[in-house]
């Protein structure tokens, strides 16, 4: 669609509704996208927040007045509160400690070269690819002692007395949904870690300030173990061959 | 897994949110808890994000 009065008043003096026009131009190209965001996200998220001042019982037709900090108060008394706290604290260290732990193990195997290495690589990511819903399902099934096969081995190992449901007991409930949540979250710490440790083979050839850390990279011969290892520097990416390449300008 | 599990032993924050809005239909209590979630996380970024911040100037 042509505009020829945009031409035209470029020259001559604008009027008041034709500057107008103009800063609202952008609006309306983006009022589609505008009115669905404030639609099904910006109304939405200001009236949830608004519940958490206000008495909403789903069932309760006569509830929906404000009722201010009523719902804080009763939440700072309320110990079912505080146990999904520690109960989330549990969780989330003890998720993440070994998740990092065996991706850390895994990233180290992957960073050497053998044969089937790329075959490796793509399987040790497959649970990622998982979604943790199907995740979650099936290690309640393989946690079931009538369907599962955990329970029995674990007591053929003499880990359990008996082939009871782990998940039933209270003592060893969080243990099933933290196996599961490693199990799921091993293949992204194990990957990210590889690509760190690789970055970091790129720099390590290259000479750097007299530290502990130079100094067992200066001889390619003795590699670094990996925690001594430089950070990875932007020039790690350079083309090899570039005068900022690592490889140009090692001793 | 274990929808909070026996006795609210794998009960975390987020399933105590569930719980409260659509098992008990307790949509302003459970608002109230993800609110204060949300303080709590946001606390806890931005001490990461300080701390970080302190660590890369020192280096």
């Amino acid at each position: 669609m042509s505009h020829p009065e945009t031409v035209r008043s470029g020259t001559a003096g604008k009027s008041a509704l034709r500057r107008f026009a103009d800063a609202a131009e952008p609006w309306f190209y983006s009022a589609p996208v505008l009115v669905l965001i404030v639609a099904v996200m910006l109304v939405p998220l200001v009236l949830g927040l608004s519940y958490a001042f206000r008495d909403i019982q789903l069932l309760n037709p006569f509830s929906g007045g404000f009722v201010g900090l009523d719902h804080f108060k009763a939440l700072a008394e309320d110990e079912a509160f505080y146990r999904a706290l520690r109960n989330t604290l549990w969780w989330t260290g003890a998720s993440v400690f070994l998740q990092f732990v065996f991706g850390l193990i895994l990233a180290l195997l992957l960073d050497k070269p053998f044969a089937g290495r790329g075959l490796a690589q793509a399987l040790v990511f497959l649970p990622w690819a998982v979604p943790t819903f199907l995740a979650g399902l099936n290690w309640a099934w393989l946690f079931n002692p009538v369907i599962g096969p955990l329970p029995h081995w674990m007591a053929a190992l003499g880990i359990l007395s008996a082939p009871d449901n782990i998940l039933a007991d209270p003592h060893l409930a969080m243990w099933g949904p933290i196996i599961a949540n490693v199990w799921w979250g091993i293949p992204f710490f194990a990957i990210t870690l590889l690509a760190a440790l690789q970055a970091f083979r790129a720099t390590s050839m290259r000479p750097r300030k007299s530290t502990a850390r130079a100094r067992c990279n200066a001889s390619s011969r003795s590699p670094c173990p990996f925690w001594r290892r430089p950070s990875p520097s932007p020039s790690c990416c350079a083309p090899s061959g570039s005068p900022i390449s690592p490889t140009s300008s090692s001793s | 897994m274990t929808n909070g599990g026996p006795a609210d032993r794998t009960q975390i924050v987020a399933s105590y949110i569930f719980t409260q809005a659509f098992r008990r239909l307790d949509f302003g209590y459970a608002s109230a808890i993800a609110l204060v979630l949300l303080v709590l996380l946001l606390a806890y970024s931005m001490l990461i994000v300080v701390i970080r911040q302190r660590l890369i100037e020192k280096d």
